[in-house]
């Protein structure tokens, strides 16, 4: 009798004991009954409350399922804290710390620098530092124009969108590229200048390439005190891609059968440092697997037995041979 | 979109399905069963076929959670629902192992399926026969009354007594929709097929 008086935590707990004999059918709907009830309570007021307001352990749980990137999630967790002791030795009549919350990203491509940016931006709005924690995502093309004047113009309409929330321009390091003559200069005295004016409303974040970041903040020695914060994305390594590999087939209802994760991982390993400038991290693992997907299309098609969806889920490893070329 | 069929042995879950396909316009059946190797095994089952393989009038037949495909053309669209047709499951904690098994797996579909149709023998209310109402099918609609969208099917109501077991249904289980079912006479389809294409919109 001891079994009845414990308290199922979950769904999948209750079909274990209908498994092992410890719950009848009857029984066990009311458990289910039970556990049904606040869990869709609460996701309703969850989403009722995702337009109002985020809370900040939301966003930091979302970060943290992400693969890998151990060190930014330190960091933005760091943040954290910091914006929230600000924030209660404001409320106690203490001196409050100036901080600008600008942010270098560098990294490779698909490294998950975006992603985070679009967080960071939750995030802040979430903390109240932000009013709206929207991204407004821009390149050297979007800011620069053609001709004289042209470029503050553009520039300060790209930061009237972004107020409120984050400025994210990617491969800013374009905008240093052209020299001493060339418009993107103007682009960043705009946006410093803005960054001066808006400092209550505006994040701005900066990415690009790991060495051409390094070479820009070199060419602009002001930009360096700027950015205080500077996080760095390094490559994902083998097993991480593999990690990424299994969300993404699980995402679009595919599974990956045994001998194709373990292809994968010899196969990304044998390669590691090979992609590292060029192929892009998560976003190769997502051409490898979109690879995969059609030659599965092709090897199914190829077969006269009708298909189950076992087959029409599984991606096998000759499914993904050829595909890093 | 997943329609999940549940209820006791031998209520007619299974020819439900099939009847309601035919009456949909369906002249075969996609029928994916697990082959017992932890694979599965795609059969194109004609109706009679169907009605023959799957079925049995007295012991209950169904002994494996099995799929089809109903196919339904609304307007320039053609909407797809994924049937499960799952065992029934009998009253009390069964001593057999796979029994078990397959009641856990059923009621896992409970939790992930879309729709939930509970099928209850309205011809059997106040007999001792093992397809009679009892605590499960009174559980199963406390449950069901949280769910979104879910139907209890008073089947069988073209046999004796069941109008008497409707109301006795209708009197037990309170705020959930019932609706009166016959796969011979086909009484109550229309309503079934309203239902589903209500939830699906």
């Amino acid at each position: 009798m001891a079994s009845r008086e414990m308290t199922p935590s979950s769904f999948e707990e209750v079909f274990h004991w209908v498994e092992q004999g410890r719950l009848a059918p009857h029984e066990a709907l009311e458990w289910m009954a039970r556990l049904a009830k606040p869990a869709e309570i609460s996701s309703a007021r969850r989403e009722r409350s995702d337009h109002l307001e985020e809370s900040p352990e939301a966003v930091l749980a979302e970060l943290d399922r992400m693969v890998g990137l151990y060190e930014i999630k330190r960091v933005v967790h760091d943040i954290r804290a910091f914006v929230e002791v600000q924030s209660l030795r404001k409320e106690a009549g203490l001196a409050v710390n100036q901080q600008s919350w600008h942010m270098i990203f560098s990294g490779a491509p698909g490294t998950g620098k975006t992603t985070v940016a679009r967080l960071i931006g939750r995030l802040f709005k979430a903390l109240d530092v932000l009013p709206k924690g929207h991204m407004i995502e821009a390149e050297r093309a979007d800011l620069v124009g053609e001709y004289i004047g042209h470029t503050a113009q553009k520039t300060r309409e790209v930061i009237k969108r972004a107020l409120g929330g984050v400025l994210f321009i990617d491969e800013a390091y374009s905008l240093a590229r052209g020299g001493e003559k060339d418009f993107g200069k103007e682009a960043i005295d705009t946006l410093v200048a803005a960054m001066e004016n808006y400092r209550e409303e505006l994040l701005v974040i900066l990415a690009g390439y790991p060495d051409e970041m390094a070479w820009f903040l070199n060419t602009n020695p002001g930009l360096m005190s700027r950015f205080p914060i500077r996080l760095e994305f390094k490559d994902y390594s083998a097993i991480d891609m593999v990690h990424i590999a299994r969300r993404m087939v699980r995402e679009r209802d595919y599974i990956l059968s045994q001998d194709a994760e373990q292809g994968l991982l010899t196969l990304l390993s044998e390669n590691e440092g090979y992609w590292h400038k060029n192929a892009g991290n998560a976003r190769m693992v997502r051409n490898l697997l979109e690879h995969a997907m059609r030659r599965q299309a092709v090897r199914l098609v190829g077969r006269n037995i009708p298909l189950s969806r076992h087959d029409l889920m599984t991606l096998t490893w000759s499914d993904f041979e050829g595909g890093l070329d | 979109m997943h329609l999940v069929t549940v209820g006791k042995p031998n209520v007619g879950k299974t020819l439900l399905l099939i009847n309601f396909a035919a009456y949909l316009g369906l002249t075969e059946l996609r029928v994916e069963l697990p082959d017992g190797e932890g694979g599965q095994q795609v059969k194109r089952l004609s109706l009679d076929r169907a009605r023959r393989d799957l079925m049995s009038w007295s012991t209950p037949k169904t002994r494996v959670i099995q799929t089809a495909i109903l196919e339904q053309p609304v307007g320039r669209q053609r909407l797809r629902v994924l049937a499960v047709d799952t065992p029934g499951i009998p009253e009390g904690i069964s001593p057999n192992p796979d029994q078990r098994h397959l009641t856990a797996l059923t009621l896992e579909w409970l939790t992930t399926a879309q729709m939930v149709v509970h099928v209850v023998d309205a011809s059997a209310v106040h007999s001792t026969r093992p397809e009679s109402p009892g605590a499960f099918d009174l559980a199963l609609a406390r449950y069901g009354h949280q769910l979104a969208s879910y139907i209890v099917v008073a089947n069988k109501m073209d046999k004796v007594g069941s109008a008497e077991g409707l109301r006795a249904i209708r009197d037990a289980y309170q705020d959930v929709p019932i609706l009166p079912v016959s796969c011979i006479t086909r009484r109550g389809f229309r309503d079934l097929k309203q239902w589903i294409l209500r939830t699906m919109a």
